[in-house]
Formats: structure tokens, C-alpha cells, sequence
């Protein structure tokens, strides 16, 4: 419990954005970091004051501890905000955070470096009574021993590094020999990266959906849940459409999965916003994955038919030492689904595209979020997470949020680099996504063989860009002096005559380099 | 007047703006209809580029073709440049080498991605800016081809 006057936050894009608009709203004074290619961000507009902690690359900026502990002493805050990915769950900088002095908004960090550690996180599922794939853990380097178990637990089996997360260090296993070569690039990738050798083997499940949940802890014993989150829709393990409630979970269902991951919050002692993460097997079964101890990108779906404010809450439990709400006060009511905007080319491998934004809109309805790290006039540079943007539609039902949210991406505009927006629209329109009928599985084996999203008329493009002309409608777009757009002007094209040739070429404009 | 656009594919459309009619809503955004049809799109414009939204329809970037140069030139020359800033790790051609569509000159390592850079069109190599090991910026030249 202590008082927070000024808060740092540790992070840039949408989530620092949306941590700085709660902190407004708790009438804290919200600080700012950024690298040089972030200069002029939307989150460094958003916020009172902003401090430079480094170069573009983010091993000497956003992840590098020293900066940032002393980015937050120097910015004279209270507390730090870590939001997701970053810093977030390393223990290291937990512990940096709060031995210069200042409140750590998130999990303790003896919590942060049990979870991380995902053999660990799995005995403290095992010891709370929580299902878990079966599975076994061992050395990689130990490859007959690693066969043994894979034939007893039944091929196929998934081959997870424990250093791994968020689908990295992470492949399939079919037989012995793929387990062989599986086993000797998990022992080379942690030989390179982090010394530690140790793998896990997993059943393999066929086609389950990735169902999570929300937990909220005092740090006291104290272990709440908000429902859960259905992210089954995902494209290479990275999570593309996310809903609650999930259509996949029966009351039942519901009850024990929601009970399990307050039983794994309790056995953490867990502080702060935290998810679960589960497989739900087409029968209904369900087995604890892991446990993400920061915010979540997806966070949004939960507040929005909860009601609460989880990102209010960390801080408010960093003021008052308790939380705001117990477990009666939290409902679901209606639904909510959320698209994430990436600068992403669908039709060329999900290739990050980098480039400054002529125009970004969002629609303003009603019953409609919109959480954003950029405007118009902003950039997208190739060296962080290309997530742009997350659409977020409220309904009463399943079906009002998901129609809500195909109206209001049908008037998203972003005109720039390539966005997934297409793809997005296509997706909350397929059917069987409509109906709940999908699993983590059916974005790769159904909806990416389809090939290129709808490339409805080019004719009908042609002709409206043909009536812009004529009409004047639609000028050029330029950068002025303090990197943010004007309109009028010739713009700065860069490239030469392949531009529109190679398949990866998507220049947009460029900003002038300083 | 007729004026013609391309894809980023390389198609190229025609279109006539007499055949529609148009309501210019301020900002980029206008109604057109074809008398039978009407849509609601938002346009920008840098340059010869295009960024089209047709609400209901979908996005899509067209590059203006001026009348008489339309693609003669641009066909048969060119520069291929690195998309993202990084570094060159494979340069598989040398000067004078003769090359066929969707041969990979380059590979430049960005992003912990190894990005294969290729020709869209058959030629002979002018020029190779770079060497293996050389950092490169976005938009940078790596590699000259023409006819």
C-alpha cells in the first residue's frame, strides 16, 4: 500500500496507451518511455511526459532493465507499469523495480520467476488438483530416454523447450526420428539463447481450443476470477480473433476451469491481473498450460461484459492493498469479441510491413472499443510487434457482438502499409466462426489454404480511384517538421519501378531521416 | 477520359469516371454510383499511389499508369531494394549473370527473418550494390536488373 502520484509506463503501442488512459482516469500523472524510432508515438502524445531510453532496437531500450529503472528514477514515479510482452514477466526487472523503491504493477517477483518457469508452474498446477497434459520432462540431450516416454504417452507428441512461450521453441513430433530432430534444435536454440537443455514432451491433442482465464489476486490469498476468454482463433500460435464467453464451454465446463485457475492463483500467492491458459479437448476435458502474469493483449473482451477495469484495478490494489470488487460482484453479460490490427500482408506470409499511415479510422459506435497505438500521420517500424490496433464490439449476444464487430472493421479505414484488416473481415463472416465452430486449428487447416483474402473487384477499385482523380478528392499526403502528417503537397516516394512488382514491396511513404 | 491503374500484382484495370456519378462527403470520402449501384469509399493519394477503401467491399493500393509509358519501361528495368533495414546475408548473383523471373538474387536477414529477394522479371544483373555482411536500410538498392 503506498501512495501513486506518478506512475511509469514501461512499454509503447496500444497497451501503453490504454494503461496511460487509466492512469488519467485515477488522476495519475502517466510518464512515457520511448526509443528514438518512437519519438513521436502515439503513446508518447498520449502521455504528460515522456522520457528516451535508447536506440531503436529493443534489447537497448524497452528490454533493457538498467534503462528502464533508471528511466523511472529519473521520471521521479511511484510505480511502474510493466503492461505485456517487454519486461512484463522477468523477474529481474520485478525485483529492479521495487529494490530502487517503487511499486511493481504486476505480480511479485518470486511469482514472475515460478511462472516463468514452466516445469514449475505445471507441479504447482499438479499440487493445487489441476489437470495437466500428460506429459514428461527431461534433458534434450537425453534422446532414447525422450523416445522412451514419447511411445508411452502415445505419438504424436508436442515437443515444448521449457524456455519457450507464446509458440516459440515449440514443434510436433510424429515418430522417433522427428523427435530425434526435434529434441537437437530445442537443445541448440537453448544452448544459444539461454543454457538450460530441458524440454518437455506433451500428448498431442487433436484440434483443441485454447480457452484461459482471468484471474485478479491481492497478493494476501485473496484469488479472484473474471470468466473466461475463447482464443482459439489463432495463425501461428499468435491470436487473431478472441471472445468471451466462449462458445465451447458448458456450464459445468465453465465452473471447474474457472475454480482450477483460482485454486493455481491461490497456490501463487498471485498478485495482481494474471491469466490461465487451458486446452479444451473436444470432449470437454481441459488441461492447464501456463500461467501469463501480466495484463493480456485480449484483456479488453473481459472488461467489456464484466464491467471491471482490470488495468484500473492494478493500480488501485498497488493504492489500497485490497481489491475493488470479490468474486460475487463479477457477471458475464452479453458477449464481446476483438480483432487484432497488424501490419501484416496476408497475401505474402503475414510478411510485418513497415511505413508511415496516411489514414487511420476507426468508426465511433456504439457498444464499439477501440484500442489503438496509432493515428494518422504515425508510423509502424520494423522493430517491434507489428500490432497496430484492437476492435472490440459488445453485444448481448454472441451473434449482435460478432455482426457489430464486422460492421465496424467493414469501416475501419487504414490507408499505408498493409494491414490483416481484409483477413479480419473475412473471418467474421465465415460461418462456421459465426456458429462457434472452430478450434486452434482452423485458421491454418481451413482458412489460409483458401489462399488470397477476397479480392473482391478491382474493376470497382479502378473506377473509385479514377473518380478521386478527376474529382480532386483525396489529396497527397506529406509529412511536415514535427513528424506528424499535413495534407497538400507532393509526397516522398522512395523505391524504384518494382514497387508494385515484387511481392514484398509495400513502401507507403517514408519519414525523412533526421 | 479513360485512365488505367495498376495492382499490386500487376494487373492492370481501366476505368472511365464519366461513367459515374459522385458526391464528394469532404475528407477523402465520396459516394459514386453507376447508376444502378452505389458505394461508399474513402480515398488518398502520394503521388502515382492509391489507397482505395469501398465501405462493404474491401481496400485495396493502385498505382496510376500515365498514358504512354505504361509499363514499357517499367518492365524491363529496374532496381530491387530491401524491404526492411538489415543485413545481407546470401548475394547470389554477380554482374552480367543472366537471371529468370522469380530467381532470388539477395537474402537479407531482418526481423530473425531471412527475406529472399527475387526478380520479377527475366534479365541480366547491372549491378550489385552490396556485399555479404553489409547492414542495409529499407529502401536500399541491393541489386540492378534490365532486359
Amino acid at each position: 500500500m503506498s501512495a501513486i502520484r506518478r506512475v511509469l509506463v514501461a512499454n509503447r503501442g496500444e497497451i501503453a496507451c490504454r494503461v496511460l488512459t487509466a492512469l488519467r482516469e485515477e488522476q495519475i500523472e502517466g510518464v512515457a518511455v520511448y526509443s528514438e524510432a518512437d519519438r513521436h508515438a502515439r503513446h508518447v502524445r498520449l502521455a504528460k511526459e515522456a522520457v528516451a531510453i535508447g536506440p531503436a532496437e529493443a534489447k537497448l531500450s524497452y528490454l533493457d532493465i538498467d534503462r528502464m529503472v533508471d528511466a523511472a528514477r529519473r521520471a521521479n514515479v511511484d510505480a511502474v507499469h510493466p503492461g505485456y510482452g517487454f519486461l512484463s514477466e522477468n523477474a529481474r526487472f520485478a525485483e529492479a523495480v521495487e529494490r530502487a523503491g517503487l511499486a511493481f504493477l504486476g505480480p511479485r517477483a518470486e511469482t514472475l520467476a515460478l511462472l516463468g518457469d514452466k516445469r514449475a508452474a505445471r507441479d504447482l498446477a499438479k499440487k493445487a488438483g489441476v489437470p495437466i497434459v500428460p506429459g514428461w520432462q527431461g534433458d534434450a540431450r537425453k534422446i532414447e530416454e525422450a523416445q522412451r516416454a514419447a511411445g508411452e504417452l502415445g505419438w504424436p507428441v508436442l515437443v515444448k523447450a521449457a524456455w519457450g512461450g507464446g509458440g516459440k521453441g515449440m514443434s510436433r513430433a510424429g515418430n522417433e526420428r522427428e523427435l530425434e530432430s526435434s529434441l537437437e534444435a530445442a537443445a541448440r536454440l537453448a544452448a544459444a539463447a539461454f543454457g538450460d537443455a530441458d524440454v518437455y514432451l506433451e500428448k498431442w491433442i487433436q484440434d483443441p481450443r485454447h480457452v484461459e482465464v482471468q484471474i485478479f489476486g491481492d497478493g494476501n490469498g485473496s484469488v479472484v476470477h473474471l470468466f473466461e476468454r475463447e482464443c482459439s482463433l489463432q495463425r501461428r500460435h499468435q491470436k487473431v480473433i478472441e471472445e468471451t464467453p466462449s462458445p465451447a464451454l458448458s456450464e459445468s465446463t465453465r465452473r471447474a476451469m474457472t475454480e482450477a485457475a483460482v485454486a493455481i492463483g491461490k497456490s501463487a500467492g498471485y498478485r495482481s491481473a494474471g491469466t490461465c491458459e487451458f486446452l479444451l479437448a473436444e470432449n470437454g476435458s481441459f488441461y492447464f498450460l501456463e500461467v501469463n502474469a501480466r495484463i493480456q493483449v485480449e484483456h479488453p473482451v473481459t472488461e467489456m461484459v464484466t464491467g471491471i477495469d482490470l488495468v484500473r484495478e492494478q493500480i488501485r490494489l498497488a493504492k489500497h492493498g485490497a481489491l475493488s470488487f470479490a468474486q460475487k460482484d463479477v457477471t458475464q453479460r452479453g458477449a464481446a469479441v476483438e480483432a487484432r490490427v497488424y501490419a501484416e500482408d496476408p497475401n505474402a506470409g503475414f510478411l510485418p510491413q513497415a511505413g508511415l499511415f496516411v489514414r487511420v479510422e476507426f468508426p465511433r459506435d456504439p457498444w464499439l472499443r477501440v484500442d489503438s497505438g496509432i493515428e494518422t500521420g504515425d508510423e509502424v517500424s520494423v522493430h517491434y510487434d507489428p500490432l497496430l490496433a484492437k476492435v472490440i464490439a459488445w453485444g448481448s449476444d454472441r451473434a449482435q457482438a460478432w455482426g457489430r464487430l464486422a460492421r465496424a472493421l467493414d469501416s475501419t479505414v487504414i490507408h499505408g502499409p498493409v494491414t490483416n484488416l481484409q483477413f479480419l473481415r473475412d473471418l467474421l463472416r465465415d460461418d462456421e466462426l459465426k456458429s462457434g465452430r472452430y478450434s486452434t486449428r482452423t485458421i491454418e487447416d481451413r482458412i489460409l489454404p483458401r489462399g488470397k483474402t477476397a479480392d473482391s473487384d478491382p474493376a470497382l477499385f479502378a473506377a473509385a480511384a479514377a473518380v478521386a482523380e478527376k474529382l480532386g478528392i483525396g489529396k497527397a499526403v506529406e509529412r511536415n517538421g514535427s513528424g506528424r502528417a499535413a495534407q497538400g503537397g507532393a509526397a516522398r516516394k522512395r523505391g524504384g519501378p518494382f514497387d508494385t512488382l515484387a511481392r514484398w514491396r509495400h513502401p507507403g511513404l517514408e519519414k525523412p531521416r533526421p | 477520359m479513360i485512365v488505367s491503374f495498376r495492382s499490386s500484382d500487376g494487373q492492370e484495370f481501366r476505368a472511365d469516371p464519366e461513367n459515374y456519378t459522385v458526391e464528394d462527403l469532404g475528407g477523402g470520402a465520396f459516394r459514386f454510383s453507376d447508376g444502378t449501384k452505389s458505394w461508399r469509399a474513402v480515398v488518398d493519394r502520394a503521388g502515382s499511389t492509391f489507397w482505395i477503401t469501398i465501405e462493404g467491399v474491401g481496400e485495396a493500393r493502385l498505382t496510376r499508369v500515365e498514358a504512354g509509358r505504361r509499363r514499357s519501361r517499367e518492365a524491363n528495368e529496374g532496381s530491387l531494394s530491401s524491404p526492411m533495414p538489415g543485413k545481407v546475408v546470401k548475394v547470389e548473383v554477380v554482374v552480367g549473370e543472366s537471371v529468370a523471373t522469380g530467381q532470388d538474387l539477395v537474402v537479407v536477414e531482418a526481423m530473425k527473418m531471412e527475406i529472399k529477394i527475387s526478380t520479377p522479371i527475366p534479365g541480366t544483373v547491372r549491378a550489385v550494390h552490396v556485399r555479404e555482411g553489409d547492414p542495409c536500410d529499407a529502401g536500399q538498392v541491393l541489386v540492378e536488373v534490365a532486359h
